[in-house]
């Protein structure tokens, strides 16, 4: 197989997920109109020259909104697994170098977290902790960890044996010194390649949590609880308009990430290509 | 076997620690959440008062766990006697509330890992035989997109086409139109219950009803199994009993069903049933777009009411479920398999 053909879905991927980010970036030069502007007169408008995207409830301007939206999904996504990987790194890296019943206790605590369906786990501690942006990112974050600590725990368990590590202890380093200097680089990669598709999961967790009303609180507007304005429209007829855009962007941010972590692995790992 | 059984112990006590944390000891407060918004200081205090807040904390797991033995009073309840409380919201015990949705959630997930299995086994063959060619790529678009459309929004998608332009499938109004009488059997899964009494008219109405269900919570499987699928099929196709078999004038189906599929079977079965272990608990979305009446609508209706006991229950429950068709899912490999031997 050429190298070719990788290239081609990373940078379908990097272009993709480009877009999405200078959406979000430049919400403001994008979208015409105010995206909490309440307008009673023009509700459940269809789409149209004024309004791209309709009309949904409180004659809100769904195109504004789902401009404004990319801002708080992709801010909460990159700052969930951003935390994730702040906690779950240097866990990994520890507990697989140093080993011994620090790394048991360690890993049965993970089985536990990880017997928990995420979303499930999420909306317990969400119930608990109450809704907001700064929650979303933190429990999304702490669900994401224990998929770091093991990635990273794995990579460092088979780095440790290498020549060079050994090489490096015997010409007199310290244990720590290894683990930073000889063993943590050789981590990043995985960890780039699982931030990447971590985030596309994020994407997703953090748009059902906020379907089923534990998101960033309205007015202010978010994908899932975008689509989930539109399941009353079902029984009256349906305003197609309303769930069908905030759905093709997050699918359009997840597809997109998962597709950059996918071709980065390839890459990062060639052995896997054998398969394809 | 008994060594995997022992293993599920801790796992499954660790499960109850932190649903146990979750419930009491994160920053919110549980008895101002149970009280409601209106609640008063007093009253407040006195809901602390009768759910133990204020004892310390490894006291309030001891009676969460055991019941009230574990203060020297009679009365006892406790997790151990499959207490999980009483629901603010219906009134009944929360166990019995949980118990009388848990068909409608099975059904659910029961046709919708059919669906993701029929579609995905055999794309998954037949896309490993056509390595590299168009059918190969084309599933691993499907594969890859599957991950990333969220599931509640296909299911509205669904319901778009089919309920309101094309009109073919009922509307999200749960398992049977409203009023409908409702098939009596030993199931609780409708469309077996009237399947076995005979009744066709109901059979139809619920096979209907399960339809869009079943594709929107089936659907998010298909790309994993496939891609599991396929990749163990590749294997088995460079393997020398296939090169024999292939010596030996097999070819077609008999080879690929028979042969091939068979081999490549124990991992997507295991991943199958990973996946429904975990849409027992996180069909909530799906269950809230066709107001299925399961048990994750029950979580969704007992969150947005702050039915505070109920929401830890459904949340205890889905991790449990998880983990015992974790445990299901090994012993049925090695039924499958039997090079696989438990430890």
């Amino acid at each position: 197989m050429n190298a070719r053909k990788y290239d081609a879905r990373l940078i379908i991927g990097l272009t993709m997920f480009g877009f999405m980010v200078a959406v979000a970036v430049f919400a403001p030069l994008i979208a015409r109109n105010d995206p909490l502007a309440i307008d009673l007169t023009n509700q459940f408008v269809p789409p149209s020259a004024d309004h791209w995207f309709g009309t949904a409830s409180l004659g809100f301007d769904v195109f504004a909104r789902v401009v404004y939206a990319a801002r708080h999904d992709l801010l909460i996504a990159v700052s969930a697994v951003a935390l994730s990987i702040a906690i779950g790194h240097p866990i990994g890296l520890l507990v697989g170098y140093v080993g011994g019943w620090g790394d048991s206790v360690t890993m049965r605590c993970l089985d536990v977290v990880q017997a928990f369906p995420a979303l499930v786990l999420a909306i317990g501690v969400l119930s608990a902790l109450g809704q907001g942006v700064r929650n979303l990112i933190l429990v999304i974050g702490i669900v994401g960890v224990p998929t770091f600590v093991r990635l990273v725990r794995a990579e460092v368990r088979s780095l440790r044996e290498h020549a060079y590590v050994e090489a490096g202890r015997a010409v007199g380093n310290s244990r720590s010194k290894i683990l930073v200097r000889y063993i943590a680089p050789g981590t990043v990669g995985t960890v780039v390649t699982q931030a990447a598709v971590s985030c596309g999961w994020a994407v997703l967790l953090a748009a059902a949590l906020g379907f089923i009303g534990l998101g960033v609180p309205l007015p202010e507007p978010e994908w899932g609880a975008m689509i989930a304005e539109g399941i009353p429209e079902m029984r009256r007829g349906g305003s197609w308009w309303i769930p069908v855009f905030p759905g093709i962007a997050i699918a359009i941010t997840a597809f997109s990430l998962i597709l950059i972590g996918e071709s980065v692995a390839d890459l990062v790992e060639p052995t896997r290509r054998k398969s394809r | 076997m008994t060594r995997r059984l022992a293993a599920l112990i801790p796992i499954l006590l660790g499960v109850t620690l932190l649903a146990f944390v979750v419930s009491h000891a994160l920053p919110g407060d549980p008895a101002r959440q149970y009280a409601g918004i209106n609640a008063s200081e007093a009253q407040v205090e006195a809901i602390r008062e009768r759910l133990g807040l204020n004892e310390s904390l490894p006291v309030q797991y001891c009676v969460y766990m055991i019941g009230q033995t574990c203060l020297g009073e009679p009365g006892g309840g406790g997790l151990i006697r499959g207490d999980l409380g009483e629901s603010i919201r219906t009134g009944f015990s929360v166990a019995q509330d949980v118990g009388a949705r848990l068909p409608a959630t099975i059904e659910m997930v029961a046709a919708g890992m059919l669906f993701a299995l029929v579609v995905a086994l055999p794309l998954g063959v037949w896309a490993a035989v056509r390595k590299g060619k168009l059918l190969d790529k084309f599933c691993r678009f499907i594969s890859t997109l599957g991950v990333a459309v969220p599931d509640f929004w296909l299911a509205m998608i669904l319901l778009l086409i089919f309920f309101i332009v094309l009109e073919w499938l009922p509307g999200p109004v749960g398992r049977l139109p409203i009023g409908a009488t409702t098939p009596d059997g030993p199931t609780g899964l409708y469309v077996i219950d009237s399947l076995v009494s005979g009744d066709w008219e109901t059979f139809r109405t619920a096979v209907k009803h399960l339809l869009l269900p079943m594709v929107a919570i089936g659907f998010p499987a298909v790309a994993p199994i496939l891609r599991l699928t396929r990749n163990a099929t590749l294997s088995v196709l460079n393997s020398d009993y296939i090169a024999f078999g292939r010596a030996a004038g097999l070819r077609g189906a008999p080879l690929y069903l028979k042969y091939v599929l068979r081999n490549a079977l124990p991992g997507a079965v295991t991943m199958a049933g990973l996946i429904a272990g975990y849409m027992i608990g996180g069909a909530v979305l799906v269950e809230r777009v066709f107001s299925w009446p399961g048990v994750g609508l029950y979580g969704y209706n007992s969150l947005i009411n702050t039915d505070y006991p109920a929401i830890q229950a459904y949340v205890l429950l889905s991790a449990v479920t998880y983990t015992v068709v974790f445990l299901a899912v090994d012993l049925v490999q090695s039924l499958i398999d039997p090079r696989v031997r438990l430890k």
